[in-house]
């Protein structure tokens, strides 16, 4: 009796911990541009696009760049394989998925957040902004 | 006020229902709690009212509520217009309170005859308290000029303005949201949410009467009802991100989609462990843990989405609610899991002077491997919520902030389904108690060695990608086939409505078949469509033909469909993609939604990206002082002096700006000063013709650079008289991608559904009367007992275990 107790609480924590590993495999932490520097794998950097520098949609390779400032005040050209994500102009602040790779940091995902999301101007009330 | 005034009412009448059915319960007698059910009477009707008043004020544009302000408008027509009902938190949560409310109507009908009414109604209104309690805080009637009394707003000011249409108008709702999807998903998720209350109001006052086992009875047909309305509920927000928000998926693993999930999960286990505590008097203390917990989950899942914790996480999370809603949202979980294990952590001890089922369940029995199968469940439960809660805990241990891909999900579940569906076919295989392990082996090879033949052959001919495929598709099959000899079984035996839960089971083994295929063997490319010009992929054709416009009626936005022809063999479909631009973002970035063409074996998916244009003409793109070659004409020249605003206010084309530049052009002969101009009308350049010699020019586009005007730059469309320039071509510009077997992944969610649904129908009406309900239960026993080769033969250990 106590046997099956012992067998099915290894299952459990063989499970548990199994998770555990594939979880700390799979998370992607934040980081700042220098970080994601000298980590080399794959991170998340919060920051803005840098609205004085070009961006641009290159629509042959599917490519749209534009340059990253994190928290920090640093810059990284980016280069995200796919078009520009939606409201990124009005984005007040963007998460990019990715990992550096020579000068520049290719992103396979971009989030952006923007002020009170979704929501546009009010012309009656003064914003909350 | 009078509005405000009820929501203050509903919260006071709670506690008033709450206090009455507490006095009801300690107190043992009829008095206190036939007062408490008037209260609660009056308290639907209360929050009926506060629903009323405010789709009424939604309905006649009353924009002096903020939230009525913030997500409708004048333009916003019916049905969209009462979406914005729930579509912010304050009107959410009023339809979450007016949900539970109504079902606490079913569950006093339901538990007064069984005697049970006071106790579970003390726990069911105490929900009902927090609830309203909630609105009190985030009232949907909070009036503008008390939201921003702080920036200065006032009622009068308010009131001069509201003889004005254009600037007493609302907000809108955000396009995205306006498809009949956001008719159906989100009260569907409610009600499933409101109907997660009672299984655990049950359990609670089973608890409370020291009655650990007839709650599982009673509560079954709730459970069951709970699974069949939040699955639906799910599944639709999965077809909602397929078709028209344009993932490419159904499921993306994000924190709102996860956490509707593990209440689902919860409730599913809890359904299969109280059917073994029916049958065994085994697993009490299980079973309120469950039923405890899939409560919470939910309540978990409220404070996850509504208390902004995962901001930086999440597609779905709302605007930060503030500390305050934050503090109530963590009250109302602690509370109620306090509340909950508490209260059986005091029963502990008492549990086990009633159980009567002594010892371990044996390994070949059914109770086992059901409980087996409910333990994947549970790990699947909390997998879903260690991955969705990590930012959460990383920031609380002070790890570093992290997300976690999906794949974390994937990898995970994709050997814990297979495991499942064979735990499930060897526990239809079992019966109740002891199953001889000879008859185990039988079945379980009979149907493991046809699905192993099935995938080797779908291996064989290439129709399976990979291995790991191949074995969720044999753990399928598995599933399947036995699944299928009890269905054919009861359809013999003319039992149809005691199929549900083999066709549920079916339904997930198909749901499995589905996703696996879809997953390995999609694929995606990116076009680059010229109008006119056929561009190929995966066999197919695809030609931009032209766009139309939709939803004409509405001001903020110009919304177009593109015509796309899909051809393959001969066969021409169309899909349409949409691409536009709205006020609503300031018209800052397109709005987009995909074209599908849907065939039995594989949809061919259209994700628009971004619209573009081809010049047909020659062009000549300047910046200020620069003097370039005309490319039709080298030996003239043209040289951009300025630009020039100075008409932009005086347009002939109303709303449009005009916008000018100056330039000089030196031909052979003469050298000419002019200026060029473009109408732009916050969206698009609509050129005016300049004719100079037998030269045309067409000023088509100015980019201002913000932050170094002097290196903004003017495109100018060149022609002569003979061979006028032409208008660009269009071009979109799109992810396609060919997905198989999208339709069984479908096909798999409607039969797993169904088969809930089945049995829903089933759980209420073998309940429907309290006196012929025992009866009812033990012959649902037997049915549920009797093993496929037996339906004659009566076996002794299978007979029902008595007190």
């Amino acid at each position: 009796m106590k046997a099956r107790y012992l067998i099915g609480a290894i299952a459990l924590i063989a499970a548990l911990s199994g998770s555990v590993y594939l979880l700390s495999q799979s998370q992607v932490q934040y980081a700042t541009i220098s970080e994601a520097r000298t980590l080399g794998r794959k991170v998340q950097i919060k920051g803005r696009w840098d609205a004085a520098a070009e961006s641009s949609y290159d629509q042959n390779h599917n490519l749209f760049r534009f340059v990253l400032i994190d928290d920090q005040g640093n810059r990284i050209p980016v280069e995200y394989q796919g078009a520009k994500p939606n409201n990124f102009e009005l984005a007040h602040s963007v998460v990019v998925r990715g990992r550096v790779e020579g000068d520049r940091f290719h992103a396979t995902e971009i989030l952006t957040k923007c002020p009170s999301k979704y929501e546009g101007s009010s012309p009656i009330a003064p914003q909350t902004e | 006020m009078l509005a405000q005034l009820i929501i203050h009412l509903c919260f006071g009448t709670a506690l008033a229902v709450a206090i009455g059915y507490w006095i009801g319960t300690i107190q043992q007698k009829e008095a206190p709690t036939a007062v408490a059910r008037t209260l609660y009477y009056v308290l639907v009707f209360l929050v009926m009212s506060a629903s009323a008043i405010l789709l009424v004020a939604i309905a006649t544009h009353n924009f002096d509520y903020t939230y009525v302000q913030a997500y409708s408008s004048r333009q916003l027509g019916p049905p969209f217009l009462y979406a914005a009902f729930y579509s912010g938190q304050e009107g959410s949560f009023l339809l979450w309170t007016l949900l539970v409310s109504i079902v606490g109507i079913a569950v006093i009908e339901y538990s007064r005859p069984r005697g049970i009414e006071a106790e579970t109604m003390a726990f069911y209104s105490l929900v009902l308290v927090f609830l309203s309690l909630m609105l009190v805080a985030k009232n949907p009637f909070a009036y503008l000029w008390e939201t921003f009394a702080r920036e200065g707003t006032t009622r009068e000011f308010i009131e001069a303005i509201k003889g004005d249409p254009t600037r007493y108008e609302g907000r809108g709702l955000n396009p995205v949201l306006q498809n009949y999807w956001i008719m159906i998903h989100p009260p569907m998720l409610f009600t499933g949410f409101a109907a997660m209350t009672a299984p655990f109001a049950f359990a609670m006052a089973g608890l409370w009467r020291r009655q650990y086992h007839d709650w599982t009875r009673l509560a079954q047909p709730w459970i069951i009802a709970a699974v069949l309305v939040l699955g639906i509920g799910i599944t639709l927000g999965g077809l909602w991100a397929y078709e028209t928000l344009g993932w490419g998926g159904f499921w993306a693993w994000d924190p709102v989609e996860n956490s509707s999930l593990v209440p689902w999960l919860l409730a599913t286990a809890l359904l299969h462990t109280t059917l073994v505590q029916r049958r065994t008097k085994g697993l009490i203390r299980t079973n309120f843990i469950l039923a405890i917990a899939a409560f919470g989950a939910v309540l978990y899942s409220t404070f996850l989405t509504r208390s902004g914790v995962l901001g930086d996480t999440s597609v779905h999370s709302f605007v930060e609610p503030g500390y305050f809603v934050y503090v109530l949202l963590l009250v109302f979980l602690l509370s109620f899991l306090g509340l909950g294990f508490g209260l059986l952590l005091l029963r502990w001890r008492d549990v086990s002077t009633q159980t009567v089922r002594r010892g371990m369940f044996a390994v070949s029995s059914r109770e086992f491997l059901l409980s087996i199968g409910s333990i994947l469940l549970l790990l699947s439960a909390a997998i879903v919520l260690l991955g969705t809660s990590y930012p959460i805990v990383a920031e609380l241990i002070g790890k570093p902030k992290a997300a976690i891909e999906p794949q974390f999900y994937n990898e995970l579940h994709l050997p814990l389904v297979a495991v499942m569906l064979i735990v499930n076919g060897l526990s239809l295989i079992a019966v109740w108690s002891q199953t001889p392990p000879v008859r185990l082996a039988k079945g379980i090879g009979i149907a493991g060695g046809a699905g192993i033949v099935a995938a080797a052959a779908g291996l064989a001919f290439g129709i399976i990608p990979n291995m790991q495929a191949a074995l969720a598709i044999v753990a399928a099959a598995i599933a399947i086939i036995i699944n299928g000899q009890h269905i054919l079984r009861l359809l013999r035996n003319r039992k149809p409505m005691a199929l549900g839960a083999f066709i549920s089971h079916v339904g997930l083994a198909i749901l499995v078949i589905g996703i696996v295929q879809w997953a390995w063997t999609s694929t995606t490319t990116h076009l680059r469509l010229v109008e006119g010009v056929p561009s190929a992929a995966f066999d197919y054709t695809f030609t931009l033909l032209g766009k139309e416009q939709l939803e004409q009626h509405l001001r903020d936005r110009e919304k177009y469909r593109y015509i796309v022809a899909v051809e393959k063999n001969g066969v021409e479909r169309y899909a349409y993609p949409i691409v536009y631009y709205s006020d609503f973002n300031r018209r800052q970035a397109p709005f987009l939604e995909p074209g599908i063409i849907s065939t039995l074996g594989h949809d061919v998916y259209l994700a628009p990206k971004a619209l573009d244009v081809e010049e047909r003409s020659p062009t000549v793109t300047l910046t200020k002082g620069q003097v370039q070659r005309i490319p039709i004409d080298t030996s003239a020249t043209i040289e951009l002096r300025a630009f020039d605003m100075s008409r932009a206010q005086m347009s002939d084309i109303p709303g449009a700006l005009m916008l000018g530049v100056n330039v000089r052009l030196r031909t052979t002969s003469a050298t000419v000063d002019t200026t060029l101009y473009t109408y732009f009308n916050e969206q698009a350049f609509v050129p005016k013709k300049t004719v100079i010699g037998d030269l045309v020019f067409e000023l088509i586009r100015i980019e201002r650079n913000q932050s170094n005007p002097e290196r903004s730059t003017a495109t100018i469309r060149v022609g002569t008289v003979t061979s006028p320039p032409a208008p660009p071509r269009q071009v979109l510009v799109l992810d396609v991608s060919l997905k198989p077997m999208i339709n069984l992944v479908w096909c798999g969610f409607v039969v797993l559904l169904g088969g809930v649904l089945l049995s829903t129908i089933r759980a209420f009406r073998t309940h429907h009367s309290p006196s012929k309900n025992v009866q009812a239960h033990e012959l649902q026993l037997k049915q549920s007992s009797v093993s496929p080769h037996s339906t004659t033969e009566s076996h002794p250990a299978q007979s029902l275990p008595r007190r």
